[in-house]
């Protein structure tokens, strides 16, 4: 998206996470940045605990993407490698930790 | 009760306004192989405009750095939407050429723009939906502390 706005500039910085260290660290002593990312987190976890729409397990097809694999009737977004080889040869690696059905069973 | 016109007009105030940069943050997290994310815009005030969601994705290769991208799409697809509301309603007006919109994010590969997996996400941060297939889904967004959608 930052193509489609190119009057801007976009530009991103790192943030350690947690400086608040789970409310133990006052709020108003935490620098800016890391009072943004403190109420960020919060935002997603409190999306967690009460957001009405949860996520769903088939992610959307985005049009800019020219390619996207799908196995088992599910698209796959990552560990690509890793999943092919699963429902190749069942080989079972540390990233599928529950069941899971090969292709064609 | 403020309209979508009103929250885009103050959005882009906001922008136009700022001094040196438009400071946002996002985060993401993953629990319970479910993804969430939040954003935060500042203004005049540290909490000016924030939203959140879900992430989509298959569970089982679903990452927190998946979140985290999920959270900085939510933001431009934010900024986008405000943008386009805004210059439909006020066509004579551009404001924001060349304001820094400057995002705080706690993971070094989403900050450096530098990560492998969820390409989709991704190259949605970078390239969008083409504008005539554009649809929004129903996220929530807060809109400081005097006003709510």
């Amino acid at each position: 998206m930052w193509e489609k706005m190119p009057q801007y500039k976009f530009t991103a910085g790192w943030v350690q996470l947690h400086q608040d260290k789970d409310g133990t660290v006052p709020f108003s002593s935490l620098p800016a940045n890391a009072q943004l990312n403190v109420m960020a987190d919060e935002l997603a976890t409190h999306y967690f605990h009460h957001g009405l729409i949860r996520p769903q397990t088939q992610p959307l097809f985005f049009p800019s993407v020219k390619v996207s694999l799908i196995v088992n009737r599910q698209r796959v977004t990552a560990q690509y490698s890793d999943v092919i080889r699963f429902h190749i040869n069942g080989t079972n690696t540390s990233y599928f930790s529950s069941p899971r059905t090969k292709t064609g069973q | 009760m403020t309209s979508w016109n009103q929250v885009a007009q103050h959005f882009m105030k906001n922008i136009a306004t700022t001094k040196d940069k438009f400071e946002c943050a996002t985060d993401g997290g993953l629990q319970q192989q479910q993804g969430t994310f939040g954003w935060v815009a500042t203004g005049a005030k540290i909490h000016f405009q924030s939203g959140a969601g879900p992430v989509d994705g298959d569970p089982e290769t679903s990452s927190s750095t998946r979140s985290k991208w999920f959270g900085y799409a939510g933001l431009l697809e934010a900024v986008l939407m405000m943008q386009t509301i805004f210059i439909c309603t006020k066509p004579n007006i551009v404001g924001c050429r060349g304001k820094i919109i400057h995002t705080w994010i706690d993971n070094k590969a989403v900050a450096n723009k530098q990560y492998n997996q969820d390409a989709d996400t991704v190259l949605h941060c970078k390239q969008g939906i083409p504008t005539q297939r554009r649809h929004y889904r129903t996220y929530t967004m807060d809109v400081g502390e005097d006003a709510t959608i």
